[in-house]
């Protein structure tokens, strides 16, 4: 299946968009390097539905959102999940995924296409996915307090998938919700473009709303998602860019350009050249021109 | 032969008309020679035409590719103001060129790159599209130079700008 075009549409309606994008994140590892290009500035996300959830943690949130007066929610989740024999996953997610592991039925989210012909329009379903994903988080801290789930399973709800692809980018994670370890091999292949507000910049309200995260908890999960490309990244493969508001996105463009810099905007002679790294893997390489 | 070079330009500008009869009457006269002239000179001609035609396409390219800072920064309050004289979205670089087989994962003897693109999706519109437009394309000519493909994967190209799969709080 592909992300393109009419294709990319049928994937939204068939609720695959995440599991496609992730695969293609694994598929594009298997080439040299550099293989994964990291644009991040001050949003964090579009935060997907879990597309499977394991059956009994599926039933222990619906019987918590109708014991705490959301019968109508606990019902909308009833139409847009439908429980799936057919789709097994480990029991728990943070537990070791083996090949041997006694695999569970889940529930996974229904097609849009011919299961869903209510939801199928896109504001519609914006809006009804917007209120799943407020009900499931809220029900979610409350099942992971009361230990009911594993902090993996918990996170699933909250991760958007710019922080998904980054995570099966830079650490591996697999299918099987294992923690994955960073590995500079992983490092090694990807390249980061962070963009951040000059401080002391006074941001136009069309700006802020565009560009600036504004939800506390999702900044915070920004800061954090920051944070960690900063520490495993090597310092040569990450860009870091001002953006000052109500100027230009040129200076971000310039860094983009001088990282793959076939342009010589800067006066400094860089160019892309086709190297042979130490281990014999040949890559894309920026150096100082001869 | 010279009566003949003679009846192949009078040919060539004839009236349409012609166009359909001369043919005939050379071969009839069995103008081998006036024939095969004929075929020559249509070859060149042709020929010429597709150089023009590529010439002038690189140089629309080139064009393309000098967009200025200036032309960059007018593009930035949030709105799309600046957006108006920039060309309609190029065709997006299907995923579905970057199809190779499955089992491409030894690196040695593998004759391309493939860069998954990710990043949020509103706030990167223009980032985004300066690769598709000016970045991507060098790179690809670059690699092609050292007989490798380049394949750029941004799959939110695919996704229509209002699509569901990239909501306003995305």
């Amino acid at each position: 299946m592909t992300c393109a075009g009419a294709s990319n549409q049928e994937a939204q309606l068939d609720q695959r968009t995440a599991e496609i994008c992730l695969g293609e994140v694994g598929a594009a590892k298997g080439y040299p390097p550099p293989n994964f290009l990291i644009l991040i500035g001050e949003r964090y996300g579009w935060v997907p539905l879990p597309f499977a959830i394991a059956c009994d943690e599926f039933e222990a949130l619906v019987q918590w959102l109708n014991d705490h007066g959301q019968q109508q929610i606990a019902r909308d989740l009833g139409t847009v999940y439908a429980h799936d024999a057919n789709h097994r996953i480990p029991p728990d997610h943070a537990g070791p995924c083996s090949a041997d592991a006694e695999q569970i039925g889940a529930y996974t989210l229904r097609s849009r296409a011919d299961e869903l012909p209510g939801l199928k329009d896109a504001e519609r379903w914006i809006e009804c996915e917007a209120r799943l994903r407020h009900a499931l988080q809220t029900a979610a801290d409350v099942l992971l307090l009361h230990s009911r789930i594993g902090a993996e399973q918990h996170e699933k709800y909250f991760a958007s998938l710019t922080e998904q692809e980054i995570a099966r980018g830079l650490f591996g994670k697999g299918h099987c919700g294992e923690r994955g370890s960073f590995s500079d091999a992983h490092a090694a292949q990807a390249i980061a473009v962070m963009r951040e507000f000059a401080e002391n910049t006074s941001l136009l309200p069309e700006v802020v709303a565009r560009f600036v995260e504004q939800d506390a908890g999702r900044s915070r999960r920004l800061d954090r998602l920051k944070d960690q490309i900063k520490t495993v990244l090597p310092s040569a493969s990450i860009i870091t860019t001002k953006r000052v508001a109500g100027w230009s996105t040129g200076i971000c463009i310039r860094q983009l350009r001088r990282i793959f810099a076939l342009w010589d905007l800067t006066g400094e002679k860089e160019v892309i050249r086709l190297d042979t790294r130490h281990d014999g893997v040949p890559a894309l390489v920026v150096s100082p021109d001869p | 032969m010279f009566d003949h070079v003679g009846n192949f330009l009078e040919w060539l500008i004839a009236p349409a008309s012609h166009y359909l009869t001369l043919p005939a009457t050379l071969w009839q006269n069995q103008s081998v020679e006036a024939s095969t002239i004929g075929v020559a000179v249509v070859s060149v001609v042709m020929a010429l035409l597709v150089l023009a035609v590529s010439a002038w396409r690189r140089r629309r390219a080139n064009e393309g590719s000098t967009l200025d800072m200036g032309a960059c920064r007018a593009s930035h309050d949030g709105s799309t103001a600046g957006q108006a004289d920039v060309p309609a979205a190029p065709t997006p670089l299907s995923p579905l060129d970057a199809t190779k087989p499955a089992d491409a994962t030894t690196l040695h003897g593998v004759k391309a790159f493939r860069l998954f693109v990710s990043s949020t999706f509103a706030d990167f519109g223009e980032e985004r599209e300066v690769l598709q437009r000016l970045v991507f394309p060098d790179l690809d000519a670059y690699c092609a130079t050292k007989g490798y493909q380049f394949f750029p994967l941004d799959l939110r190209w695919g996704v229509q700008p209002r699509s569901p799969a990239r909501p306003a709080y995305s």
